[in-house]
């Protein structure tokens, strides 16, 4: 399953005195099985650029391809794009709309022509991998907290079982241990299936302690594109673009500072840790 | 001197009906509830999804009253309503989607909307506006489309509309959630800001425990009690409980922790990068 965007320009309100260039000439290759992560400034074109992975927003100008085929072809099937890009949205409240959270994750699944079994079993499935209390089950979408609405949603895409899955900062407002839990829940996802992951978030930890490539997106451009490591380097120029660096990166540059012989760059609290073990055990730590 | 907010077994009851409208069971939301904050205070609310935060938070702004219990805001009880305007103009509430909030087209019309409807005269209001846009950063962008600017900005517009009020207490309920690094730091910054110069009291509800760390003073929920209360360094000491219920502690706390387990000679309830630096470098 690859992605390719090719130079895709996407203009909102394109002809008013509202216009905004959201996505700016951007190309890009997702490939097959990846865990990709998405960064970038309140703003930046990241859920523009999400929602054009799945037709639900065509490019003003360029091309993008799924498996090889033009998504814009006339021939292509958009809606068979969409049971397989799944996503969840930024505001999973609008995406809840049954009477029963039961019947809202079952919809997706019985839309895609599954019998009512099947969707039932889907629909056990996913609200028990999001671990969605089972006393609320046939409680109204609308009368929950916050976070377990925002499990609702991501239980209604995953009971589609997409190829690809697409979530749109998933873990705001879920308490820490529901962040935890889903992104250990999406990485297992993608070791056991395969399946190609594209995360969007504001948690500069979480990316750099789950995924395999970042792209950081600044007004409409990719900006960078690489491993945690390599963009999480860049602390200035992410800081000129409202980002910032995981707290255990900054704090590894601040020893650097103080002429401490910090090897490599730490992106993560289980690196951060065993470099500072080593600087310890070498009698490094006091200069 | 009289609390800005006293809680005295404070319970709240949903009841949870069927398509007939049949009540089919009860959500215990906020379970015997005491809570005192003083004026000036900066409080901090932690706590699991569904553990009754918000709720406790609309008690304050008397969107809802208590099922059993009492709650004071600034002398005033939120059961009796006739109370209900007078607390509204005392506690004001930023909510997390900052989409959701803005009304007008235009920055300082939206910012004016909050005193125009309790009635301040025009002229009033506007230095209202101008003030409460001030203390957020926001006066360059009084006649800008509040839709155009960043999720950060957006945030700010609303703290100042509520500014516009002049409550003596704001009531942030995960004001940073949609925000990006930047944006977070400058919604956290305007908060502390209006805690220290104007005195306001600030109600700070969040899963980030990073916002925390300034704070004077931290309250835990779980299940609509409130199972842990302290500063941010005492409650910040205790990992593996606050793991243990649902939460987390800040990363450089986390590493902190970590890196004593392993040996190292650290103490505990390290909150940031200065302190943990200090202490591996002594
Ligand atoms: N429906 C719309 N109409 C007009 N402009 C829009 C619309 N949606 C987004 N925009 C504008 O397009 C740009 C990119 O927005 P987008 O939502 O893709 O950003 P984002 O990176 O997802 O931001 P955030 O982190 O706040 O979610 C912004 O300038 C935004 O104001
Ligand atoms: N309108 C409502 N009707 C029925 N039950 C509700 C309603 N709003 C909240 N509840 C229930 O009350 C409990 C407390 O909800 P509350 O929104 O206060 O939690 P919270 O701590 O703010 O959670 P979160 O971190 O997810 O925002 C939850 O079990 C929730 O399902
Ligand atoms: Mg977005
Ligand atoms: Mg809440």
């Amino acid at each position: 399953m690859s992605i390719i965007l090719d130079h895709v320009t996407y203009t909102y309100s394109a002809g008013t005195a509202y216009e905004v260039k959201a996505l700016d000439d951007v190309s890009l290759k997702l490939s097959d099985g990846e865990f990709i992560g998405i960064i970038g400034h309140t703003g930046s074109g990241k859920s523009t650029l999400i929602q054009h992975l799945n037709g639900l927003l065509k490019a003003t100008s360029g091309a993008i391809y799924f498996n090889g085929q033009d998504i814009y072809d006339k021939d292509f099937d958009l809606k068979g794009l969409r049971t397989r890009v799944g996503m969840v949205f930024q505001y999973p409240e609008h995406q809840l709309f049954e009477t029963t959270v039961f019947e809202d994750v079952k919809y997706g699944p019985k839309n895609q022509g599954l019998s009512d079994k099947e969707a039932t079993n889907r629909a056990f499935d996913a609200l028990s991998a999001v671990n969605f209390p089972d006393e609320y089950f046939d409680q109204s979408p609308f009368e929950l907290s916050g976070g377990q609405k925002r499990r609702a949603a991501i239980a209604g895409v995953l009971a589609m079982e997409p190829d690809v899955l697409i979530l749109d900062e998933p873990t705001a407002g879920l308490d820490p241990k529901g962040q935890r839990d889903l992104l250990t829940l999406i990485r297992r996802m993608h070791k056991e299936s395969e399946r190609t992951i594209i995360l969007v978030s504001h948690s500069m930890e979480d990316v750099a302690e789950y995924v395999d490539r970042i792209i950081v997106m600044d007004d409409g451009k990719v900006f960078l594109d690489g491993t945690p490591e390599t963009v999480f380097s860049h602390v200035t120029e992410l800081e000129e673009r409202g980002l910032a660096v995981p707290q255990v990166t900054y704090l590894m540059e601040e020893l650097k500072g103080r002429g401490i012989p910090v090897e490599g760059h730490a992106t993560t609290l289980k690196s951060a840790k065993e470099e500072i073990l080593r600087l310890s055990r070498a009698g490094a730590l006091h200069v | 001197m009289r609390s800005m907010i006293n809680a005295k077994q404070l319970t709240h009851e949903f009841f949870r009906r069927d398509e007939e409208g049949n009540v089919e069971g009860i959500s215990v939301a906020l379970d015997h509830v005491d809570l005192d904050v003083e004026p000036g205070q900066f409080i901090a609310i932690l706590g699991h999804n569904g553990s009754g935060k918000s709720t406790l938070a609309k008690h304050i702004n008397a969107l809802l009253t208590p099922s059993e219990g009492t709650l004071i805001v600034d002398g005033k009880d939120v059961s009796n309503p006739s109370n209900t305007l007078d607390i509204r103009e005392t506690a004001g509430m930023v909510f997390q989607n900052p989409d959701n909030q803005i009304i007008a087209t235009v920055v300082e019309e939206d910012v004016g909307f909050g005193p125009e409807n309790i009635g301040v005269p025009t002229e009033e209001i506007w230095q209202r506006v101008e003030s409460a846009l001030k203390g957020v950063g926001m006066w360059k962008y009084r006649s800008h489309s509040p839709n155009r600017l960043s999720g950060g900005q957006k945030q700010r517009v609303a703290i100042a509309g509520v500014m516009a009020m002049e409550p003596k207490c704001i009531i942030l309920d995960e004001p940073t959630a949609m925000l990006d690094p930047d944006g977070r730091a400058e919604v956290i910054r305007v908060a502390h800001e209006l805690n220290k110069k104007k005195g306001i009291t600030v109600i700070l509800i969040t899963h980030y425990m990073e916002e925390v760390v300034g704070a004077d003073y931290v309250y835990v929920m779980e299940k609509g009690h409130i199972i842990m209360d302290g500063t941010p360094r005492e409650i910040f000491s205790r990992v593996s409980e606050l793991i243990a219920h649902r939460l987390t502690v800040p990363q450089i706390t986390l590493l902190a922790h970590e890196l004593k387990k392993s040996g190292m000679d650290i103490p505990d309830g390290i909150l940031t990068r200065e302190e943990l630096i200090e202490a591996l470098c002594r």
